[in-house]
């Protein structure tokens, strides 16, 4: 395509340098829209019916599964209602009743004390009644308020009588909160059947809200890897465009200066290419950075803070305290919502809240988590591997002489002048032989595999000859290891100060290479 | 020489640090991290903490005096032979001071005494904090202030993952070591029915001895006709006999091995040491607190599926005497060890369900094919 505008462009400009460039640049235009949108438009037709399809097949069972677990909770209502309205309205009216009369007791007997005019009370005396009276008020406000059944609208007598705590919406957003584990404690059952039924409902709730909190979380990490991915592309789509139309203006102005500066036009195409191709294999990686997903909590935290000061009338910090220590699913229960209209949009906030933050562990936090842990344990299984390797490379050169150790890697490293016989080689058990005419050169400046280098970086193993001295047991160095020292008619020159690199072994022998790791002294 | 000096140094104090960052998450390490936490919140809270509460009781305690000397004066000192006017006045203080005790409860009074009883003990701190981070959450004790709000969510945001680490690798080892004393149960108790099998064998034999000894004294006398016959039918039962048992004995062998094998632990033991666990805890709180069998339990449960709703609560009539703080580090421990208990029955279990559920999954695939 770039090299049909190019030859477009370059044979208008040769031919007609009259032309202006208002012409120019709608004709550019049309060529390059002119390919495009027909094989779009098939594309697009035949991936919006797959598409379709599978948002059907992949929805169906997330639907199914939040149905269920709405059915559990309206089923739940309706049994703790059923079972704890009838014991609230008994509490309650016991509490005013023993508060009222507190009260009207205080009163008489203070009015018969006044009313006795032959003695005289004393003012200690007084104080101590007194302080009885306020004390036995205070022990029985606080306890009526810890029941959550009698709050300062009862003690004012501001509320109608037949108002209850049990109402269906509470019912619901009860449950709701026992079988997410919040638990804040605003209501709770008194009766023995309404704890034995929460037991039981709990044991089977949690369980299935788990399930679905797992299920939506995992479908929204998708949706947001689907939603990321459709950003990356549109932002490479979009750096394309622009690109696009600077090489173009590129190309007229270069086209009006000289036609010898075609060669570098050609160029300019070339590099043009290996940019889109190079944001290609970029644009393939997907990696959510772990501070966008702390950013989606903190945004779904801040929404809820400004959702619930204005429902339940709220400063934004205690909101925000709220929706954290709901999201946590902590739940102190200091601050509950009152308003019944808003019950079930609370609720919807909090499933999904935990969904979400169920999705941000997935993303993030497990990878963390799991690395974390992998470290401890690969700290342990590495040092341990190579302990075992260094030993019995020590074992076997200590009480056999082997003059070659091959490394983990495959490498091959001469120690010593020894060579084994093929009947020594058989006692030994190795099974790996050298061939007749075998030469290995530079066998040290090789690059090392990739697990080899990962065991040597961890344990600090010495390969290369600049970190081999010597007092690393039984690797001796010598300054001139790159010359290769033969004899004549092909043997091995026997030298101790010498690291060998060609060997050459005598006919009717062959070299046996154990595969052990290197001693290293200092592990 | 200085380069591979240097270079010796620095590889040294990497290995340094990753040796630090194992054992800090190692299991004895990871322990000490999460209690090392909870003690340094439990320090925090009850720093910003404290001195709210004690505002907020002095503040009942000085309303509570200001009502006396209203009373007092409506009484004695204005006119007190009028009935209504000093029902009236009576009325309207008792009145204005519950009205400043339930604003005092909204800010966080429990209705403990000013200086005698507190809740932001050093323990009670403690367990606040073991509340937060295992995200229980009673809310009995919770904080009020602005610092104390901040500094708890900041507590729960470090604290919650921390918890749910310690969770998971002490689940992990707990897992474990049920797994290896199932096994040796299991080692013990077929050892126990091949000892028991041996000693049938031995028997036998010794009777098998027995027999032929009476068969050799009886061939001596009779003829060798009758000899014979009867000589075979005994070595043919004895054969039958020996092998009979050393067949057994290899069929207890192979059975032993197959479930040494599979080494899944089955559901019904984990739910039965989860409910053994709920039980002892049961029976302290019960002998604690006082409280009915059911009562007992439902703290337990309602704590360890970290609900914890409150209205059950240790040492409600909490005081500062070394008994009642006692009871609260001995609470906390249970929740501590409970909560790593019930990661561990996770663990154990979720072989044994996703096994389950593969069984179910494939059969329902396979129900599908013959549909299709």
């Amino acid at each position: 395509m770039y090299t049909h505008n190019a030859v477009d462009t370059f044979d208008m400009g040769s031919a007609d340098s009259s032309l202006s460039s208002l012409n120019e640049i709608p004709m550019e235009m049309d060529l390059t829209s002119a390919g495009p949108p027909i094989s779009d438009d098939e594309t697009e037709v035949e991936t919006k019916e797959k598409k379709l399809f599978v948002y059907a097949k992949r929805i169906l069972p997330h639907v199914g599964l939040v149905i269920l677990l709405f059915l559990y909770l309206i089923a739940g209502a309706f049994l703790f209602r059923y079972l704890e309205a009838p014991k609230e309205l008994e509490t309650r009216n016991h509490e005013l009743t023993t508060i009222l009369g507190l009260r009207d007791e205080f009163q008489d007997h203070i009015w018969n004390i006044t009313q006795d005019s032959d003695n005289r009370i004393s003012r200690e005396a007084f104080n101590a009644i007194n302080q009885e009276y306020f004390e036995q008020l205070v022990k029985n406000m606080f306890q009526a308020y810890r029941n959550q059944f009698i709050t300062a609208k009862h003690l004012l007598n501001k509320t109608r009588e037949d108002e209850v705590l049990w109402t269906f919406p509470n019912s619901m957003f009860f449950a709701a909160t026992v079988i997410t584990t919040i638990g804040y404690g605003n209501l709770v059952p008194i009766t023995v059947t309404g704890r034995v039924a929460c037991i039981i409902f709990a044991l089977l709730g949690i369980p299935l809200l788990l399930v679905t909190i797992a299920d939506i979380g995992k479908f929204l990490s998708e949706f947001l890897s689907y939603l990321y991915r459709s950003y990356r592309g549109f932002k490479r789509k979009l750096r394309r465009q622009s690109k696009k139309i600077t090489s173009q203006y590129r190309s007229q102005s270069q086209s009006r200066s000289s036609s010898v500066m075609g060669s570098s036009k050609a160029g300019s195409m070339n590099l043009h290419d290996i940019d889109s191709d190079s944001e290609d294999s970029a644009g393939d990686e997907l990696r959510i950075p772990v501070f966008m997903v702390l950013l989606v909590l903190l945004a779904y935290t801040a929404i809820g803070g400004f959702l619930f000061q204005s429902w339940e009338h709220l400063e934004y910090f205690e909101a925000f305290y709220f929706c954290f220590i709901t999201m946590a699913t902590v739940g102190f229960g200091d601050i509950v919502p009152n308003e019944q209209v808003y019950v079930f949009f609370t609720m919807a906030y909090i499933i999904f809240g935990l969904s979400l933050a169920t999705m941000c562990i997935d993303l993030a936090g497990t990878e963390y988590i799991r690395k974390i842990h992998y470290l401890g344990t690969k700290m342990e299984d590495a040092k341990g591997a190579v302990m075992t390797g260094l030993q019995a490379g020590e074992h076997l050169l200590k009480h056999t002489g082997i003059e070659v150790i091959k490394t983990a890697g495959g490498k091959l490293v001469q120690v010593r002048g020894a060579v084994l016989s093929s009947k020594e080689a058989r006692e030994l058990g190795m099974s790996y032989l050298l061939q007749f005419n075998y030469q290995h050169k530079n066998v040290l400046y090789e690059p090392l595999t990739g697990n080899l280098a990962k065991v040597v970086k961890e344990a600090n193993i010495k390969i290369l000859p600049d970190d081999i001295t010597e007092k690393d047991g039984y690797i001796v160095q010598n300054k001139s290891y790159d010359r290769p020292v033969l004899g004549e008619r092909g043997f091995v020159r026997l030298n101790g100060n010498a690291i060998k690199r060609i060997m050459i072994p005598l006919r009717n022998q062959a070299i046996c290479v154990p595969y052990l790791i290197q001693k290293e002294s200092d592990v | 020489m200085g380069r591979r000096h240097r270079r010796s140094k620095v590889t040294r104090v990497v290995n340094l640090v990753k040796k630090i960052i194992a054992f800090f998450f190692s299991h004895i390490g990871l322990c000490a991290l999460v209690v090392g936490y909870a003690l340094l919140g439990a320090v925090i809270f009850k720093a910003v903490e404290g001195p709210h509460e004690a505002e907020i009781q002095e503040l009942v305690k000085s309303a509570r005096e200001k009502a006396v000397d209203v009373v007092w004066n409506a009484t004695f000192r204005v006119n007190r032979l009028d009935s209504k006017q000093w029902k009236k006045t009576v009325l309207d203080e008792v009145k204005r001071f519950k009205t400043v005790c339930m604003l005092s409860i909204r800010k966080g009074y429990d209705g403990k005494e000013y200086g005698k009883q507190a809740q932001w003990t050093f323990t009670g701190a403690f367990l606040y904090s073991l509340t937060v981070i295992t995200t229980i959450g009673y809310g009995n004790t919770a904080a009020k202030t602005y610092i104390g709000k901040t500094l708890t969510m900041l507590y729960a945001i470090i604290g919650i993952p921390l918890m749910l680490l310690f969770l998971t690798n002490i689940g992990d080892v707990m897992a474990k070591i049920f797994r290896f004393l199932y096994a040796q149960s299991i080692r013990l108790k077929f050892r126990l029915i091949l000892w028991h099998k041996k000693r049938k064998a031995a028997k036998i034999r010794r009777a098998n001895s027995l027999v032929s000894r009476l068969t050799r004294g009886h061939r001596v006398k009779a003829d060798s006709s009758v000899d014979s016959f009867g000589l075979g039918a005994g070595a043919d039962v004895e054969d039958l006999l020996t092998a009979r048992v050393e067949m057994e004995q290899l069929e207890v062998r192979e059975t032993a091995a197959a479930q040494l094998e599979s080494m899944t632990v089955p559901i019904s033991l984990v739910v039965f040491t989860m409910l053994g666990y709920l039980g002892v805890g049961t029976t302290i709180f019960k002998v604690w607190e006082g409280w009915t069998f059911l009562e007992s339990f439902y703290f337990c449960f309602i704590s360890l599926t970290t609900i914890g709703f409150g209205d059950k609560f240790p040492s409600t009539s909490v005081s500062n005497t070394d008994e009642a703080q006692e009871k609260l580090v001995i609470t906390s421990i249970y929740l501590l060890f409970g909560m790593a208990l019930l990661a561990m029955c996770f663990n154990l279990a979720q072989e044994e369900v996703q096994n389950k559920t593969r069984w179910i999954a494939d059969k329902f695939r396979s129900k599908e094919d013959d549909d299709d």
